[in-house]
Formats: structure tokens, C-alpha cells, sequence
């Protein structure tokens, strides 16, 4: 399935970057990405309000906590960012389904696990409007995002292992290089992708 | 004489209302949960016709005023407060009116939200502050958010609008000082938040603003009496409404 491209609200003129530490646009881009992926699933969702609320705290507090200081780390800060988002959305579970085509296929991972299809594209739609912004990159997502058993590892991890592992697989998704080894930590992936790497050879 | 400065009879009035059904309630409930239980049969069946009576009269004092006196919360006119001063006495005393409403039902929705039920806000203070907020006539449009958001925060806790009900007093005086830090933060926050961008209803922009301040609790009891911390808060949390 093909992944909805997002109209992102516009913040009073604000880059995406700064809008995205606001709850308010936090809420509405959630609303709008939900609307979109009914659209096109014929998925119908429920949100609780007072869990994105409590979330996207949650999340601002571990973004400012892990905010690097060099431009040079500025990009890769960004996948980080959209994966701390995604471990609270997967962890918080604000959203849920209330009503689901009787036709769905569940081999289609937007099918297969509904709620964390949505959260995994509006983390890589609000990173990839980032990027285009404020790097002038047009991002591409790993083919593995159409894979039903990457889609099943996915959520048995997080929900039987690590919901830290969640980190991970947005950046597997986002064709990114994971650091398996410590992800919640920024300070700490260059190294860690460099120890996958090194088992890998 | 300046009549805007006095709030109108009908704005004491309300509080004077809302304290006596405050103490009706807290009676009953406090007669329920920790009077005698161990009763003679006849004074049993009175204690449990006074618990009766007392909310009946509470629910008949709510009706009444909420009839009269219009205490139910409007939720689509509920707005944040002008702060402008009119030229006609009856136009401003009419905003005034409005605007202490609108402020009363802001600080009460703050406290409720953040868990804090035993707060008395008075909307005669409410009338005073905006009454003589109105007659300062500040250039409101050249001064920063944050700077109006501290001046509102400090005339809120400074103007007692936030307090005990007459006759109780609260046995934790430091946990009392942090609650009204608290809900004057989010109710300051909320009247001066950027507003156009998003389709939130009021009421849950101001709850939004409670659940921020809830998270920055720490900080601002620990920063409390000094000004340019305030004020940094503000600015943060302006920016992440």
C-alpha cells in the first residue's frame, strides 16, 4: 500500500521543525493523517484526546532532554525524534479502531495492525516533511514498509519485548541504519550502528 | 465615583451563593463520611434526614440561582477576558461583567481539571481585577505574551481571588500556595496562548493549558516568587500550546 502523502497544517508560517513541539499542531496532524488513511482504508478510528495530550509531553520532554547542540547532528536527530514520537504512540495506544471494511485484506500490514500503521506513517510523513524543509531531502521509505513479517516483528516486540524497540523500527522503516544496542539513547548511535554493522561483516 | 471599579450586586451576590452551597455540600458530605456511626435509632434516622435535606437544599440553591443569576457555564460564549476599557459607563460595566464571568469560570475550570476541588474563586475579585486592569489602559499590543501572561499570573494570587471558603482553613498551607500557583499559571497561559491556527473549542485549550502546567508543576513551585523564571516558563509554554 502506497504511503499517504500528508498536508501538513501550517503553524502561523512556522517551519515544521518548531510547529512540531506544539501540541495543538501535534493534534491536528494527527487528525488529518487519520482522515487520510480512512480515506483510503475505509478504516474507521477513535481517538482519545486526553492520551495524546499526556503523549505528546512525554515526548517533547524526552526530545528537549536529547535535543543535540551541533548542526551536524541536526538530521539524524530528526529520525530520532519521529522515533521516540512513534515509541509514545505505541506505547500510549490513543488511538483505536471502531469499524473495519469487511473486505480487508490482513496480509496488508495497514490491515494487519491498523492503529500502528497509522502511527508509523504520520512519524514518517511529519520526518519527511522536516527533512524536505529544512534540508531540501526527499525521503525515501525501506520496501520493507509493504513486508507483513517485518510489520509482525514489529509489533510483537514492542508489545511482548521493548516498546524502546519502537525507535528501532522506524528507522528500519525509514531506511535508516537501527542501533539495535541502546536506541533511546541519541548520544549513542553512531556507535551502536556501528556495532550492528560490525557483527554484520 | 468610578463605577466600574465596584462589581455589581448581582456579582457578590453569586459568590455569596456559591459559598453557602459550598458549605451545604461539604456539610452533608462530612456528616456521611465521618459522623458517628454508631447512632441511637432515632437520631440515625434525623442524622440521615439533615444529609438529605442539606443536598436537597443545595440542588433547590443551584436551580434557583442558576435561574436567576445565571451561574451555569456557557460554553459557547466562553472566551478568554478583553481587558479593555470602554468610554460608556454602561458598556464597560456590561464588559466588566462579562469579562469577570469569563475570567471565574476559566480559574474554576483550572482547578477542577487539575484535580483540586476545594478552591474558593471569588468572581467579585474577578470584576475587581478586571476592573482595574481595564482603568490601567496598558498598550497590550506592544508588550510581549509572556510579560502579560506574568502580569495576570501575579495580579491573580495577588488580588486573593483564589482562596479557602469562609470558616475553613486549609491544613496544608504550602500545598494551598502551589494549587493557586497552579491554577492562575493555566488560567494566565490560556488568556494569552496564540490562538487562529487550530480548532480547539476554549474549554479544552484551557485544558490543555492545566495538563502543561500539571507538567511543569515542579518548576513552577520551585520558581514561584521569581519574576524572569516566570516569565521563562511562560515563554515556553507559549510556545508548545
Amino acid at each position: 500500500m502506497e504511503l499517504t502523502k500528508l498536508s501538513i497544517p501550517n503553524g502561523s508560517n512556522v517551519p515544521v521543525r518548531k510547529s512540531v513541539r506544539r501540541l495543538r499542531w501535534f493534534k491536528a496532524t494527527l487528525y488529518r493523517q487519520i482522515d487520510a488513511l480512512t480515506k483510503q482504508t475505509g478504516i474507521k478510528y477513535s481517538v482519545d484526546d486526553s492520551k495524546i495530550i499526556a503523549l505528546f509531553f512525554r515526548w517533547l520532554k524526552a526530545f528537549e532532554e536529547q535535543k543535540p547542540v551541533s548542526s551536524e547532528d541536526q538530521e539524524d536527530f530528526v529520525d530520532f525524534a519521529s522515533g521516540l514520537m512513534l515509541r509514545e504512540l505505541v506505547t500510549s495506544k490513543p488511538v483505536s479502531i471502531i469499524d473495519m471494511p469487511k473486505d480487508a485484506d490482513q496480509t496488508n500490514p495497514a490491515f494487519y495492525w491498523p492503529e500502528g500503521f497509522l502511527y508509523m506513517v504520520l512519524c514518517l510523513n511529519i520526518r519527511s516533511a522536516i527533512h524536505e524543509q529544512e534540508f531540501d531531502k526527499e525521503t525515501q521509505v525501506s520496501p520493507c514498509i509493504n513486508d507483513l513479517q517485518t510489520w509482525w516483528s514489529f509489533k510483537e516486540n514492542i508489545e511482548v519485548e521493548d516498546s524502546n524497540l519502537a525507535i528501532c523500527f522506524f528507522d528500519l522503516f525509514a531506511g535508516v541504519e537501527p542501533n539495535w544496542y541502546s536506541p533511546t539513547f541519541f548520544s549513542s548511535r553512531k556507535s551502536g550502528r556501528n556495532k550492528s554493522q560490525h557483527l554484520k561483516s | 465615583m468610578n463605577t466600574k471599579g465596584h462589581p455589581s450586586p448581582s456579582v457578590i451576590a453569586k459568590d455569596a451563593i456559591r459559598g453557602i452551597r459550598y458549605a451545604l455540600k461539604r456539610g452533608a458530605k462530612f456528616v456521611v463520611e465521618v459522623g458517628p456511626r454508631q447512632l441511637v435509632e432515632q437520631f440515625e434516622a434525623a442524622s440521615s434526614q439533615l444529609v438529605g435535606s442539606a443536598e436537597s437544599l443545595a440542588n433547590t440553591i443551584d436551580k434557583v440561582a442558576q435561574h436567576i443569576l445565571g451561574l451555569e457555564f456557557d460554553p459557547i460564549n466562553f472566551k478568554p477576558p478583553a481587558f479593555t476599557a470602554s468610554l460608556d459607563a454602561n458598556a464597560g460595566r456590561a464588559q466588566i461583567s462579562s469579562d469577570a464571568a469569563n475570567l471565574f469560570f476559566a480559574l474554576s475550570i483550572s482547578a477542577k481539571h487539575m484535580g483540586i476541588n476545594d478552591l474558593r474563586v471569588s468572581e467579585t475579585l474577578c470584576a475587581k481585577l478586571i476592573a482595574e486592569d481595564a482603568s490601567c489602559d496598558w498598550p497590550t499590543g506592544e508588550q510581549e505574551p509572556s510579560f502579560l501572561c506574568f502580569e495576570l499570573y501575579k495580579r491573580i494570587i495577588g488580588t486573593n481571588i483564589l482562596g479557602a471558603y469562609l470558616g475553613i482553613s486549609s491544613q496544608n498551607k504550602v500545598g494551598r500556595l502551589e494549587d493557586i500557583s497552579q491554577v492562575a499559571f493555566a488560567t494566565s497561559l490560556w488568556v494569552y496562548v496564540e490562538r487562529g491556527s487550530y480548532r480547539e473549542t476554549e474549554e479544552e485549550l484551557l485544558k490543555m493549558c492545566c495538563d502543561l502546567t500539571l507538567q511543569k508543576s515542579l518548576d513552577i513551585a520551585s520558581v514561584s516568587d521569581n519574576e524572569e523564571s516566570i516569565r521563562n516558563l511562560f515563554d515556553y509554554a507559549l510556545s508548545v500550546i
